[in-house]
Parts: C-alpha cells; structure tokens; sequence
C-alpha cells in the first residue's frame, strides 16, 4: 500500500516534471526570438545634424546612417577609427555596434553624434 | 488754426513716410526671381572659387580641409540652383546686387593673392568668417523674403543651416590658426 501510493507520488511528480521541462523549453523558444535579434537603428542625417544626435542600443544592435542632405557627409569615428568615407544624398551606412562610441562629420567638423551601450 | 496744425501734421508724416521708403529702398535692393537666382548662384561660385585658392596656396591641413568642404557644399547648392531655374525655365539676370558681389570677390582676391603662407590662411579664414556672416544676412533679409516662386524660396531656406555650419566651421578654424 505505501509502496504504490509513493510509486504514484514518484510519477506524479516526473510527470509535473516533465511538463515543467516542457513549458519552459517552449517558453524559451517563444521569447528566445526578441532579445537576441539585432534591432536595427536608423540615424537620418538632415539639415546638417544627426537626427537623434545620441542614440541608446543594444550591443549586437545595427545602427543605419542615411544621408537626407544634397550636402555631402560622413560617419568618422571621434579619434578617426574608422568612417564611412563621404555618403552623397541618400546613401547609408551600417555598423553593427559592439561598444560605445562618439562621432562626427569630417566634412563638417561641427556635426557631432554619439552610440551608446546600454546593458 | 486748427486745418493749418493738420496739414502741417499731414505734411511731416508724407516726408516722413517718403524719406522712410527711400531709405528702405536704397537698403533693400528689391530682386525679382531671376536676380535671385542670380545672386544664389554667384555667391556660391565665389565661395568655390576663394577654396580653390586656398587649395593651391596653403599647406594648413585646417584650411584645406575647410576649403574642400566649401567646395563641395557650394558647388551642391549651385546644382541645385541650376536644376531649379531650368525646370521653371527662369534665365538668372544679373543685377546691382550680384555685380557688387563679384566687384568685391575681385578686390578680395586680389589682396588674398598678395598673402603669402600663414598670412594668407589668415587672411582666407578672416575672409570666410565675414563673407559667410554677409550671405547669412543677405539670405535671411532680402533672398528668402522676397523669393515669389515657393521652391526658390525653400532652396534658400535649405541652405540657411548650411551656410551657419560653414560659419562655425570657419570660426572653428580661424581660433586654431590663432594659436
Ligand atoms: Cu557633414
């Protein structure tokens, strides 16, 4: 008698278990989707400014530059890194962000922008 | 008594009306659209043309730098302008305002080529600041205000901050030539 009623406490509680096991897979499966996609962050570079000037992203995020200006710009990094050579009206540029950084338009010394890391 | 104290009334604010038009008249050059474009284009291409000086005379990595956005920024706007008077099939007429521009562009020039070396970039900076101080006000005062046609007048407004960013890039410069 306490030895089929602890056999069926034991099965009972593999098989909680098991849907346990189960839902959290699924559940794993369902939101895995958002946080490690990258999301992808447009700058539009308008009437000589970087709009939004300074941006918050995920690390992995993209980040999109595109030129609205007839002007020509470009995206060097603040202690010149890296740029994007000059981008003509409706040009882009992308860069999947690691770490955060600050920039500016080597053509106009006077547009500055910022990418930040937030964890 | 009293016709005698309207009449002089009347008759000081008719002088004071007329002397008032005048004196805005001989300030504000009245432009059509075609004498707009006009000086659109020829302020740019002067700007364009003091850059191509300073590429050929200065060896400050500051100057050259400012000079070649100039060039590319200015000759952007004349495209622009270009392709904008020959869509609306408007021919640019030169006018009082666009020959005294290029009367003074001569002058400037001339003293720019006496300069040599780090008083040239001086003398080019200095230049830069005040000529794009002048076109400013000139946009902002008599171009854009007196613009009939709507997208003269929005070529115009785009290229305000434009001109601004010029001008603190030239400002920019100009301190670390003083140093
Ligand atoms: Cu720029």
């Amino acid at each position: 008698m306490n030895t089929v009623r602890n056999h069926s406490v034991s099965l009972a509680i593999f098989v909680v278990g098991l849907a346990c096991v189960f839902l959290v897979l699924t559940g794993f499966n369902n939101t895995d989707v958002n946080p490690n996609t990258p999301t992808k962050h447009v700058v539009t570079i308008y009437q000589m400014k970087f709009n939004p000037e300074n941006i918050s992203v995920k690390k992995g995020d993209i980040v999109e530059w595109v030129n609205k200006d007839f002007v020509p710009h470009d995206v060097t990094e603040i202690n010149k890194k890296w740029t994007s050579k000059p981008l003509n009206e409706g040009d882009t540029f992308s860069k999947v962000v690691t770490k955060s950084f600050k920039y500016f338009c080597s053509i106009h010394l006077v547009m500055k922008g910022s990418v930040t890391v937030k964890d | 008594m009293k016709t005698k104290f309207i009449t002089k009334t009347l008759a000081i604010l008719v002088i004071a009306l007329f002397s008032s038009v005048c004196g805005f008249a001989q300030d504000t050059p009245q432009l059509t659209d075609p004498e707009i474009a006009k000086v659109a284009v020829v302020a740019n291409q002067i700007d364009v043309d003091y850059a191509k000086l300073a590429i050929d005379r200065s060896k400050n990595p500051d100057v050259r730098e400012f000079a070649n956005t100039m060039i590319a920024d200015h000759s952007a706007i004349i495209k622009q302008a270009v392709a904008l008077v020959t869509k609306l099939g408007v021919v640019p007429q030169d006018n009082a305002m666009s020959k005294s521009l290029l009367q003074q562009a001569d002058e400037t020039t001339k003293k720019l080529k006496a300069a040599k070396g780090k008083a040239f970039d001086k003398a080019y900076i200095d230049n830069e600041v005040a000529y794009h101080k002048a076109v400013i006000g000139a946009v902002k005062t008599v171009l854009i205000p007196q613009s009939q046609n709507a997208e003269l007048k929005a070529l115009l407004e785009t290229a305000m901050p434009i001109l601004e960013t010029h001008l603190h890039h030239a400002e920019m410069a100009q301190s670390k030539i003083l140093k």
